[in-house]
């Protein structure tokens, strides 16, 4: 009765199954990391968009050649370096997007001050000029 | 020699050893000196609390994987704190510009508002310095009515005054007559010192009025002969004449004429017509008007032919010269009245036989109207 079980189980018996647990269990800890991947290139659209091109060339530099580094290692089904390399883009992306927002915020503050470095002169020749 | 050559053989494997025994290769020596350089920075801890974190706990993973002797996991995490301290300090930089840039603008709003403010009492100011210049306006156009309105007052008083020597507008001038009773004793040309005061109030008039010329000229009667009455005429008008200079009138001011008794105001046949017609006018002329030729003979005709009888209102010697007009009215209107009110009044000099005649007359009709004597 037993015997016949573990027959109708596969050519490869018990053991066999063991093997297959064992080689899914294994797939299962280094399955493709789509999702960083994924969330590394969105990161890399956005810093662009912003304009970090100009404002942090070098971290989105270094975002993009992390993330094609990822895909090679996901081409050679080498999914831990991957991960690892995607996440690292992600990481410089983020850096080059707030690396824009800063210089953007420092040119704002810029165009704020001589803004009113304009006003404060045009106050002053507004009187001058009543006061004649 | 030997211990020689083994130095040279030491010298480079103690070398070697050195080297080999500081593994002195720490991939979280750069993360963490960035870290606690960015975690001792007030901007980056005030402004980017949560990147510092991130960056912190990326750290301990890092640190965790060293001890746990996983040096490739070490040397990713090192890399991830690296991108997270310079990520925070980024977050921070922006931070603290967005912060100063919106002080700035409050800053702006307020030189804005205080400039506008400062406009706005600049206007007020010169809407209030505009309104008191108007104010000012107005007192002083007050002050001229006024001025003007109690010259005026001081005009009229001073012509109501006149009114007892009898001002008139003519088509030539204001006449002012005087009677030549009033001034002068008969048939001569002195002034009497009693009329002194009446000329003296003629001199005040005519100060009042420094640019007109003016004309005195001396009338008579038609009593004695013509030539005698045109220099007995001109004597008197020369007379006045020589009193108002002699008063501070301008001599350049007056012409003077005598025209004896070609121009009667009244008929010479009663003693008051007579009164009237004896008189010296002093003529003021328009102005802009010269005195030389503003003659008696230029006067439009719009003088009244000089009817037969006296003026009605005789009460003393200085009323007797109505208006010629009045006169024309009142004659028409007494009939044959005038004898007995003339001889009431007037008491002229050498008439005293017609006076007599004209009396008993007088007083005949008198006693026949309505006086119960």
């Amino acid at each position: 009765m037993t015997e016949r079980r573990w027959r109708g189980l596969g050519p490869f018996g018990p053991f066999g199954v063991l093997v297959a647990v064992a080689a899914l269990v294994a797939c299962a800890h280094t399955q493709p990391p789509y999702e960083i991947l994924s969330q590394a290139d969105l990161a890399i659209r956005e810093a662009d968009q912003a304009g970090a091109s100009r404002a942090a060339p070098l971290p989105l530099h270094r975002a993009r050649e992390n993330l094609e580094e990822a895909r090679a290692a996901m081409g050679d089904d080498h999914y831990q370096d991957a991960e690892l390399l995607a996440e690292k883009a992600l990481a410089d992306a983020q850096l080059a997007s707030a690396l824009t927002e800063a210089q953007q915020a420092e040119d704002e503050l810029a165009r704020t001050r001589a803004n009113i470095e304009t006003l404060e002169d045009e106050i002053q020749r507004s009187q001058e000029g009543m006061s004649r | 020699m030997t211990i020689r050559m083994h130095t040279v053989l030491i010298l480079p494997l103690v070398a070697l050893l050195a080297a080999c025994a500081t593994p002195t290769f720490d991939p979280l020596e750069e993360a963490r000196t960035q870290y606690q350089e960015a975690a001792g920075d007030p901007v980056v801890t005030q402004n980017a609390p949560v990147a510092l974190y991130e960056a912190e706990k990326t750290l301990q993973k890092a640190e965790d994987a060293w001890e746990h002797e996983n040096p490739d996991r070490a040397e990713h995490y090192a890399y991830l704190t690296k991108r997270r301290v310079e990520l925070a300090r980024a977050r921070a930089q922006a931070e603290q510009a967005k912060q100063q840039a919106q002080q700035l603008a409050g800053q702006r709003d307020e030189i804005l508002m205080s400039a506008r403010t400062r406009e706005l009492q600049q206007a007020r100011l010169e809407t209030r310095e505009a309104l008191t210049a108007v104010e000012q306006a107005r007192l002083e156009a007050d002050q001229a009515r006024s001025e003007l309105e109690r010259s005026r007052t001081r005009a009229e008083d001073l012509e109501r005054q006149m009114a007892g020597i009898e001002a008139e507008q003519t088509s030539r001038g204001t006449v002012l007559t005087l009677g030549g009773d009033v001034l002068f004793e008969f048939a001569k040309s002195d002034i009497k010192p009693g009329a002194r005061q009446n000329l003296d109030r003629v001199v005040q008039y005519l100060e009042e009025f420094p640019d007109r010329q003016l004309r005195i000229e001396g009338h008579t009667d038609a009593i004695g002969p013509e030539p005698y009455n045109e220099e007995l005429s001109r004597r008197r008008a020369q007379s006045v004449r020589t009193y108002l200079v002699n008063q501070g009138v301008d001599p350049q001011r007056i012409v003077t004429e005598g025209y004896g008794e070609q121009y009667p105001v009244a008929p010479n046949e009663s003693s008051a017509g007579r009164l009237q017609n004896r008189r010296v006018e002093i003529v003021m002329l328009e102005p802009g008007r010269a005195a030389r030729t503003a003659g008696r003979e230029t006067e439009r005709a719009t003088t009244p032919p000089v009817a037969a009888g006296p003026p009605t209102q005789q009460e003393g010697a200085e009323e007797e010269q109505g208006s010629m007009q009045r006169q024309g009215e009142d004659s028409q209107q007494q009939g044959q009245e005038p004898m007995q009110r003339q001889e009431r009044s007037a008491t002229p000099e050498g008439e005293a036989q017609q006076q007599g005649v004209l009396q008993e007359e007088g007083s005949a009709q008198e006693g026949s109207a309505d006086t119960p004597q």
